[in-house]
């Protein structure tokens, strides 16, 4: 089963292929701005590089958040309709699950703690966990958006090495280090988790029949538009 | 040439998700809008992030719905497009990118449109033999463009507005009298009671020789006026208001249109855009021009509002000059003719 994985989460822009649990190819490389530029040629020269066409391809994966809501669009839009036109099935992950599962091959017996920065001394976080003699990943706590001193109170209570990395480890790195949380390592600058990644973590839920539907492969946003919240402080005081 | 070129085309500008299937460029075998106008009415105006997060759920049902209406497999299609500006970038960037995509998992030519330019084929659409040369007024929300036409595919700017377009300056008005939006129709309605001439006011720059418009002035003196009432603490008779300022429009228009058909010597004049939805400027310039004979015409009130057929024509036209796009192409929010 070859699955394509693609991540436009962040500015880096991640597309993997994989056969099965097996490593085809990835293209990984920073883009910035010009995910709606570069995602489809990337996309077209694994493939050609990999001596694949798109009817070829099995399934798709692809993060939904939290991340850059252009950039998950992006990737959204275009797997949509990569499911649309090759009649395959999708499945859209957490950004966060994608980047625990990235490092879990590396941390048997630890709590994985990915962050994205939110700015203003907040991180999109989630837990999860990689038991002793397990490949498995286990999620413990689902995903959501805090600051960064409520994330380290929240941490304290896991006793097993806690693996703290991403975005919002680098930028908030001396908040996290003066914490001085105990059995931790920080991680600084895991910045590209891999578009084979992406695919494989893709197999392990297609292979299960997981398929996204259309309505689903849609951004998580963890916050309401900015328009809603205005509106619902002029008009919905009080309840 | 291939014959019966069937055409898929996506538009995503701005808060209408629409898809439709052409054949030939002018016969529309199906034209789906989805339109979030309900979502947007309470916030006064048209909230660019919640237009992307409606455009990502209704997307591919659109699409769908467009095939099924058809009668087609996405197989079948010759060749996809979609808009790629001008608009909000982060709604262009959901259909462009959905419409490149197929075209990559199908291995079918992507024809990249501008928005602009939809608005303007929609004519050819409604009415299929309108002799050319033409002069080509159009205007919505975002644009207001006075245009010469050689032929179909040919075009020349002749003037275009300096500030707001005039759809802008409707919307502007009715939301600074609190009547909600989108403020075309609903200033239309009010103008309907009202009379044209209760107050005066500007039409900016009739008095200079070029086709260009002006539409800050006015809507400012619009404001200022009702602004001045306020504080005197007088009655605002709305509907005089909204009659007025429609008929300062209306003749600003009107009146840099009929100059370019004459001075071009031109067989018809098109009218495209919301603004061509507006009834009684149709009849003041259907008016005006047949005083010099020459026919007025304007897409159906369906082809007035944005739609994915009129893009799905523009891109046929395109189809035959072999003007594909290649997949790096982008949104370009502030595209031009
Ligand atoms: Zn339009």
């Amino acid at each position: 089963m070859i699955i394509l994985g693609i991540d436009t989460s962040s500015d880096i822009c991640s597309v993997g292929l994989s056969e099965g649990k097996d490593f085809l190819g990835e293209i990984n490389i920073k883009l910035r701005r010009r995910h709606s530029e570069r995602l489809l040629p990337i996309i077209k020269n694994l493939l050609s590089e990999t001596g694949l066409g798109m009817q070829d391809i099995d399934g798709v994966a692809v993060t939904d958040g939290p991340g850059s809501f252009t950039g998950l669009r992006i990737g959204l839009s275009t797997v949509q309709a990569f499911k649309k036109a090759l009649e395959i099935p999708a499945y859209s992950v957490s950004t966060l699950e994608y980047m625990a599962y990235s490092i879990a091959q590396y941390y048997e017996n630890s709590i994985l703690i990915p962050t994205i920065d939110a700015r203003n001394k907040r991180v999109y976080t989630a837990v999860f966990e990689r038991e002793k003699g397990s490949d498995e990943l286990k999620r413990i706590e689902k995903d959501k958006a805090v600051e960064v001193k409520k994330l380290v109170n929240n941490i304290e209570k896991y006793h097993k090495r806690k693996i703290i990395f991403g975005s919002g480890t680098d930028q908030y790195f001396k908040i996290l280090k003066e914490a001085e949380l105990d059995n931790t390592k920080l991680i600084y600058k895991t910045r590209n988790f891999g578009g084979y990644n992406l695919a494989t973590l893709g197999y392990k839920y297609i292979k299960q029949g997981k398929n996204t539907d259309y309505k689903n492969l849609t951004p998580t946003y963890l916050k309401k538009p900015q328009a809603r919240i205005n509106w619902e402080k002029k008009y919905l005081q009080g309840g | 040439m291939k014959d019966n070129i069937k055409i898929l085309a996506i538009e995503t500008s701005c808060d209408e998700t629409a898809a439709a299937v052409s054949k030939n460029g002018l016969n529309i075998l199906a034209n789906v809008v989805s339109s979030q106008v309900d979502w947007h009415r309470k916030y006064g105006g048209v909230v660019p992030e919640i237009a992307s997060r409606k455009h990502m759920e209704f997307i591919n049902p659109v699409v769908e719905e467009a095939l099924k209406e058809a009668g087609l497999q996405l197989k079948e299609i010759d060749a996809i497009a979609a808009t790629y500006g001008p608009g909000l970038v982060g709604s262009l960037l959901v259909g462009l990118t959905y419409a490149k995509s197929l075209s990559l998992a199908l291995n079918k030519p992507f024809i990249g449109v501008n928005h602009i330019a939809g608005h303007i084929y929609a004519n050819f659409i409604s009415k299929q033999d309108i002799e050319t040369p033409v002069v080509c007024l159009t205007v919505s929300g975002g644009h207001t463009d006075l245009l010469y036409f050689k032929e179909y595919g040919e075009y020349e700017i002749l003037g275009r507005t300096k500030d707001d377009a005039a759809g802008e300056a409707f919307d502007k008005i009715a939301r600074y009298l609190g009547l909600g939006y989108p403020g075309g129709p609903i200033i239309e309605e009010k103008a309907k009671n009202g009379k044209e001439d209760a107050i005066d006011f500007p039409r900016p720059f009739l008095d200079k020789p070029n086709y260009d418009f002006s539409f800050s002035g006015l809507k400012t003196a619009v404001i200022n006026y009702i602004h001045n009432k306020k504080q005197k603490g007088e009655k605002l008779n709305i509907n005089n208001i909204a009659a007025s300022f429609q008929k300062a429009v209306i003749d600003i228009l009107t009146i840099k249109t009929t100059k370019a058909a004459l001075n071009k010597g031109v067989n018809s004049v098109i009218l495209s855009g919301g603004v061509a939805a507006n009834n009684r400027f149709k009849e003041v310039l259907e008016e005006k021009l047949s005083e010099h004979d020459i026919p007025l015409y304007y897409p159906d009130h369906e082809l007035c509002t944005d739609n994915a057929a009129m893009i799905s024509t523009v891109a046929y036209y395109q189809y035959k000059k072999n003007d594909f796009a290649e997949l790096d192409i982008n949104a370009d929010p502030n595209l031009k003719l």
